[in-house]
């Protein structure tokens, strides 16, 4: 008998449709398996028989062969196992024929039976809904995930038993409100009625459910509480306060200026002065996510295993730091199945990279890309995977190699030969060096700063004052840019949008030419300028570009000279 | 370019050859040529000289001549002379010296024979205070018509040759490397006025010897041999500058240190120089003085070492304020922030009004410095 089973694989984030078909045929007795399959996709053989033997099935010895189709497309991950073991079930007549049908599965499969979570289940779903399927079946603990996107019903199971035992219901038995069947009662006005009281009562359950746009069933009934279910509480937890940086304040301005227009930053300065710890905090700046930014920075996690499984999303913006050691694959995206690098990771939030001098090469240059276009595209002999690449790049270096120059007194003297200095610093490629808005100083800290004499602990500013003028001055470019598509930050101006939008006022325009003849500044710092010159005037609340801006957006470029 | 001249360039190139060799060799057969034209075994007849006796049987010793006379007329090409001790244009001072270089090469001109000449040294690591005494020291010395010898090295050293070349007066470097190379790089600016006329560059290695530590310690000699007066304006208690101080001493030149705070670690060795007998600088006319009769002095009367009092008149009131809390040692911008206790936009408008005007100068991105 014949049977097929509607699921998805996916290229990158983006999904394919696929089918599971299953056939079974008199012959010698064995189990075939194919479609472009990937080891471990290919390994579900094994993982289905026995899950379908220990959850009370018989298999007959028949010959059975599946397919995934398209067979062209390459499949990799273990969400496939479900829809086999569902495939195979019906083609061995122990489903009725058709059960399946109107819905899509996925889930990796315990040699028990037991459904375990897979990755890459938001992107699917989503594609699910675009493709107008009605209903997912998946393992329990990716419900939350899966919930997200609405107007999909969403049925999660713990094991293939519950899965049969749900699919041998009738249509209208899968989707009866109740575990107590209390079908005759319109839930609506009933869940209207009584409130508190009946708060986790299956009928509330259904109405907020109804509110959703999507029905949750995990093991065959309806899930109470599936509204906090997707409102959890802001996930900002392990962002540092930036508070908690003593001192600094050119280094927390020019992370302001940074943050705030989307620029990227060069923190400079000798080891232990807060560069690092300054660089966590700025997760906490910068505006909070919408959902919208917040799907789509879960997308990627999703792909890549990462999601908490007990929120739905991310919930919080991204702080990636790589070790300098990292590989292309690992920072850039790639290998075979093209899995998300750290710079998609980071996507919406911070890609911190520390000791950039130490970073290698290629991995550089291979920044050039995604600073560009905001997004990678990684080209591998099976296809182009693509993934968003959209962050606020914040680097970090010490003067020298032995990270003491700078320092005062002579126990912390630098060691570092003129030689090694110049090698060092020489290792920044000038194309990554243009793509810098600002540089800035860190200054080694006295005891004051961090002991923390009365005055200066009142002086620092927590995290959430410092996110309002950011907020403030992301509405002010999002007025800017309204009608230029491809550029929402002051930092993503093209020449054209800054000589727009960047004019300063006659007078701060005639310092700055003074400032380009004495200091000999290149003509193409020009135009950074006065870009990081315009988030200063949006953050000082200023219309036009004055002096004090410019004065300020000069000297945060400064120290490029000296690399 | 004579034979002789010819054969001392070729000896000085052997791999293994010093600059007592040379001298001994010249000494035992007579001549440069003559000891160039020498076979092995009467080379190692002579005493001290077994080590080089592989370099002269070396098997590709004709080819290398040829490549090395090839070389040599590259030199005329770069404008590097080569000047002999036998030479009438060597540097009298250097004349009579017990270890004076047999050969010198230059790339632009020697310091005068007839014109007073002060060395000003001290370490790369210094403070702002040894920068300003390096910088005023070199600038009133060169305008009163001295010539400012020195080693280029960062620190002291550019320092007070940047300041007489940008005083528009003449500076010469003698280096531890070739004169091809400059080392250090961020000298750069200065080798090539100096290399261009502006004074010169001078060393005793052949023009592409890279440098190397026990060069710096050779070199120092030929500063001390050029100089009638050493002055020292920051060292540290063990330094290559102490070195410099022990030939000048051999040489009879005198020797000024530059007083320093007991508290400050990178002068204590100038004021170790002072405890054993050195010259104290306090005054520019005590250097005048001892230059004696061949230096014209600038204008009557000597002038001052203190800063002068700048005029700041025409200062904005923010500008007076923020360079009244700027220093000898460069300062961190949220430092001057925090003493001038106003905004960042402000206070790097004040600072650079106050740069145009000569009187503040940024070090690094951040950090700020008073200029006297």
């Amino acid at each position: 008998m014949f049977a097929s089973v509607r699921c998805a694989g996916l290229i990158g984030m983006q999904g394919f449709a696929a089918q599971v078909e299953s056939d079974v045929q008199n012959g010698i007795p064995g189990f075939f398996l194919t479609g472009a399959l990937s080891s471990e996709t290919r390994e579900a053989q094994y993982r289905v028989l026995n899950a379908i033997k220990n959850s009370g099935f018989q298999i007959k010895p028949k010959k059975i062969t599946v397919n995934i189709s398209p067979a062209s497309n390459r499949k990799h991950g273990t969400l496939f196992d479900l829809p086999i073991a569902m495939a195979v079930l019906e083609s061995l007549g122990e489903l009725e024929q058709g059960a399946c049908d109107e819905l899509a599965f996925m889930g990796e499969l315990g040699l028990d039976g037991s459904l375990k979570p897979v990755n890459g289940v938001l992107p699917l779903v989503s594609f699910f809904k675009k493709t107008g399927i009605k209903g997912v079946v998946l393992p329990e603990a990716n419900i939350t995930e899966a919930a997200v996107t609405e107007g999909v019903d969403i049925y999660g199971f713990s094991d293939l038993r519950k899965v049969c035992d749900f699919l041998k219901k009738t249509r209208s038995e899968r989707t009866a409100p109740a575990r107590t069947g209390s079908s005759g009662i319109d839930p609506e006005k009933n869940g209207s009625k009584n409130d508190k009281k009946s708060k986790n009562s299956p009928e509330k359950t259904f109405f907020l459910q109804k509110k959703l746009k999507s029905r949750i069933f995990r093991d065959g009934y309806p899930i109470e509480d599936g509204f906090s279910l997707l409102n959890p509480e802001d996930n900002d937890t392990g962002i540092p306060d930036i508070s908690l940086v003593r001192g600094q304040r050119h280094l927390k301005r020019a992370a302001e200026i940074a943050v705030a227009g989307r620029h990227n930053i060069l923190f400079s300065g000798p080891a232990g002065t807060g560069k690092t710890m300054l660089a966590s905090c700025l997760p906490g700046i910068m505006p909070r996510l919408s959902r919208e930014e917040d799907i789509e920075i879960s997308m990627v996690y999703s792909v890549a295993g990462l999601l908490p499984r007990d929120r739905p999303l991310l919930g919080k913006r991204p702080f990636r730091a790589p070790h300098h050691s990292i590989s292309m694959a690992a920072f850039l995206g790639g290998g075979m199945n093209g899995v998300p690098g750290e710079i998609s990771l980071s996507t919406g939030g911070i890609l911190f990279l520390d000791e950039l001098p130490l970073f290698r090469r290629e991995v550089l240059e291979g920044l050039r890309e995604p600073l560009e276009e905001r997004r990678i595209r990684i080209r591998r002999l099976r296809g182009t995977f693509e993934y968003p690449a959209d962050f606020c790049l914040v680097a970090s270096m010490n003067p020298c190699p032995c990270g003491r120059a700078g320092l005062k007194g002579l126990k912390n003297r630098c060691t570092c030969t003129e030689a090694q200095i110049r090698a060092y610093r020489s290792r920044l490629s000038k194309p990554i060096l243009e793509r810098i808005d600002i540089f800035a100083e860190a200054r080694p800290l006295c005891f004051e700063d961090i002991a923390g004499a009365d005055r200066r602990e009142d002086s620092e500013e927590d995290s959430e004052k410092v996110r309002e003028r950011v907020e403030i001055v992301r509405q002010i470019q999002q007025e800017r840019f309204k009608d230029i598509p491809g550029v929402d930050f002051n930092g993503r101006m093209g020449i054209e949008e800054t000589e727009r939008f960047c004019v300063p006022e006659r007078s701060a325009a005639e310092l700055l030419r003074e400032v380009f003849r004495i200091r000999e500044l290149s003509g193409r710092t020009y135009h950074r300028i006065l870009r990081v010159a315009r988030t200063i005037a949006d953050l000082d609340g200023k219309e036009n570009i004055g002096e004090e801006q410019v004065m300020e957006a000069v000297n945060l470029r400064d120290l490029e000279a000296r690399l | 370019m004579n034979e002789e001249k010819r054969c001392l360039y070729l000896l000085s190139c052997l791999p293994g050859m010093t600059n007592n060799r040379l001298m001994k060799l010249y000494q035992a057969a007579g001549s440069f040529a003559e000891a160039y034209a020498m076979e092995a075994e009467e080379l190692v007849s002579l005493d001290g000289f077994d080590s080089l006796e592989k370099s002269f049987d070396f098997d590709g010793r004709k080819e290398r001549e040829g490549r090395l006379i090839e070389e040599l007329a590259g030199f005329e090409r770069k404008g590097i002379r080569l000047i002999s001790f036998l030479d009438g244009d060597y540097p009298k001072r250097l004349e009579g010296l017990p270890d004076a270089p047999c050969l010198l090469y230059v790339k632009g001109r020697l310091p005068s024979d007839e014109i007073p000449s002060a060395a000003i040294i001290g370490g790369r690591r210094c403070s702002g205070y040894g920068v300003y005494a390096a910088e005023h020291t070199a600038g009133l010395l060169s305008a009163g018509g001295v010539q400012i010898i020195s080693g280029m090295a960062l620190g002291i050293d550019s320092a007070a040759q940047r300041a007489a070349l940008a005083g528009g007066h003449d500076s010469f470097s003698v280096l531890g490397s070739g004169v091809e190379v400059c080392y250090p790089g961020a000298s750069r600016d200065i080798y090539e006025l100096m290399a261009g006329g502006r004074g010169g560059v001078i060393s005793e290695f052949p023009p592409y010897t890279p440098p190397e530590a026990w060069r710096f310690v050779s070199r120092n000699r030929i500063i001390a041999g050029l100089s009638d007066m050493v002055i020292v304006c920051e060292a540290r208690k063990k330094s290559g500058t102490a070195i410099t101080v022990e030939y000048a001493l051999t040489y009879g030149r005198d020797v000024f240190a530059v007083p320093h705070r007991i508290t400050d670690e990178l002068g204590e060795g100038c004021n170790g120089l002072i405890r054993d007998g050195a010259n104290i600088l306090t005054d520019m006319d005590d250097l005048f003085s001892a230059l004696g009769s061949g230096c014209e002095m600038a204008g009557s009367k000597a002038e001052k070492i203190r800063p002068e009092q700048k005029n700041l008149s025409n200062l904005a009131r923010n500008e007076k304020m923020v360079y009244s809390r700027l220093d000898f040692n460069a300062k961190h911008i949220d430092e001057i922030m925090e003493l001038a206790d106003m905004p960042a936009g402000e206070l790097l408008k004040a600072l650079f009004g106050l740069e145009t005007k000569g009187l503040a100068r940024s070090s690094q991105g951040a950090y700020y410095r008073k200029v006297y």
